[in-house]
């Protein structure tokens, strides 16, 4: 099963997409990424402002998906790359995120390394290119 | 009003290809005077690059990403060949939204066409302070050809603004001149061609270069021991000092500033990489001479003037060190995608 996201969908959260900006709540002052519409720590806040988030934290989780099961729009990565790497990443500021994980071995992939964004070619679908953040494992 | 280089990064991709490995996986090896070059992952491209490249000036700049009044982008091969490049690097750095936007793709000499291009923007528009450049290239031909074996990778930002910087814009030269058959790539081939003119293409950079720079030495009143360092076009590792000893130069003014032999060609970001480079080296009133070379042809030849001593240090060769080297048959899967 693929992860499709339409081009207008993905276009409103480009800034979350390709610049980490999330959203402190007004209420309790918690960082929501992504956005929601109710803050999901205190479930009353509704209004927020837009807060850029550093790109760094520690690795919480990870898997390595094989060739096989890749989502189709990453079917090419996996060929060339045979299986790659997925993480949940617990940023400084708080909120958790799912991200490819970029390491040159992945002997070197452990839950609580520290890990950073960088600005990555996600995947090709009808010709245009999605943009995105992958974190590398330091 | 002098325009001044305030602050400069760069971004080098991590993967590196030997000439060794390319003559046991090809059995042959052109690229002359590069024994080693950077390659992207196959989830980069000249515009990842170029956002790592202008992520890193402005983490540590002093100047904020909402003070930027125009952002110049140079590259050879940007994604795109309609639809703006510059604005997805420009959404990524977060840059205004009134920022004035201009893209160079149709020469190497992008990176100095860009400075020149970033300080008229400046001097003629009297609102902005502050301009940023970023040059990013990959060039690519076919497996077999000689300007592939030297076809590197690499981003390099530079900001430009007014008052306070490390290098002072002093004046240029320009030269034209219609020349066929080198280096060129047409629209509907994403592989830089050449007919293998091998003495052509060296005639053509030479006329080019004795004539910008000849015209900006006389201009200025100088002789070519008058500068610290120079920059010269690096489509390969030795061209740069073949045409710089005929121009009257030493090796050690252009050494600083070469950067191909362990880069590869990296096309329009050659110029930008050459001039951050030998930054370290700089003592105040130290003169720079930076040259590009498009082929078709045209030229230039920029001037600098050191203001005060650059203190961020980049150590490229440090940087290339720490690469992780890659087999033939990765980088044959790496270009296939």
């Amino acid at each position: 099963m693929g992860a499709h996201i339409s081009i207008p969908m993905y276009q409103r959260s480009l800034p979350q997409r390709y610049r980490l900006v999330g959203e402190k709540c007004g209420n309790c002052g918690s960082i929501n990424f992504p956005l929601k519409a109710v803050c999901k720590y205190c479930r009353e806040g509704r209004e927020f402002t837009p807060y850029q988030l550093s790109g760094r934290g520690v690795l919480y989780s990870y898997t390595i998906i094989a060739g096989g099961g890749a989502p189709p729009e990453f079917e090419d990565y996996a060929t060339i790359k045979g299986e790659y790497p997925v993480g949940i990443v617990q940023l400084e500021e708080g909120p958790r995120i799912i991200a490819q994980l970029i390491v040159d071995n992945k002997e070197n992939i452990a839950i609580g390394r520290e890990v950073e964004a960088t600005f990555r070619r996600i995947y090709v679908e009808e010709e245009v290119i999605r943009y995105g953040f992958k974190f590398v494992v330091k | 009003m002098a325009i001044e280089i305030l602050d400069y990064d760069l971004y080098i991709p991590s993967l590196r290809i030997t000439d060794k490995e390319y003559r046991k996986g090809l059995g042959q090896y052109k690229a002359r005077g590069i024994k080693r070059k950077a390659v992207m992952e196959i989830d980069e491209d000249p515009l990842t690059m170029a956002v790592e490249a202008g992520m890193r000036l402005l983490r540590n700049s002093t100047v904020a990403s909402s003070a930027i009044d125009t952002l110049v982008l140079a590259s050879t091969t940007m994604p795109y060949g309609e639809k703006s490049n510059a604005v997805t690097v420009a959404t990524a750095l977060g840059l205004k939204e009134d920022l004035f936007i201009g893209e160079l793709s149709s020469s190497a000499r992008g990176g100095s066409e860009g400075l020149l291009y970033t300080a008229n923007s400046l001097v003629q528009n009297r609102s902005f302070s502050y301009g940023l450049l970023i040059a990013a290239d990959a060039p690519a031909s076919g497996i077999y050809h000689q300007l592939e074996h030297g076809a590197g990778a690499a981003a390099a930002a530079v900001l430009m603004g007014q008052n306070g910087g490390y290098l002072e814009l002093e004046d240029k030269a320009s030269f034209y001149q219609e020349l066929l058959g080198v280096r060129f790539k047409t629209n509907n081939n994403s592989h830089l061609a050449d007919l293998g003119l091998n003495n052509l293409r060296e005639q053509n950079l030479y006329l080019i270069m004795n004539r910008v720079v000849s015209n900006l030495l006389a201009r200025l009143s100088r002789k070519a021991e008058d500068y610290r360092y120079v920059v010269f076009p690096q489509f390969d590792g030795l061209l740069p000092y073949r045409i710089g000893r005929k121009l009257g130069f030493t090796d050690d003014q252009i050494r600083g500033g070469t950067v191909a032999g362990d880069l590869g060609d990296v096309g329009s970001a050659s110029s930008l990489i050459g001039l951050i480079a030998l930054l370290k080296g700089l003592d105040v009133d130290d003169k720079v001479l930076l040259t590009s070379y498009g082929s078709g042809s045209i030229g230039e030849a920029i001037s600098f003037r050191t203001c005060r001593r650059p203190e961020k240090v980049i150590d490229i060769t440090g940087i290339i060190d720490q690469g992780r080297e890659i087999t033939f048959v990765d980088y044959l899967k790496l270009r296939s995608y």
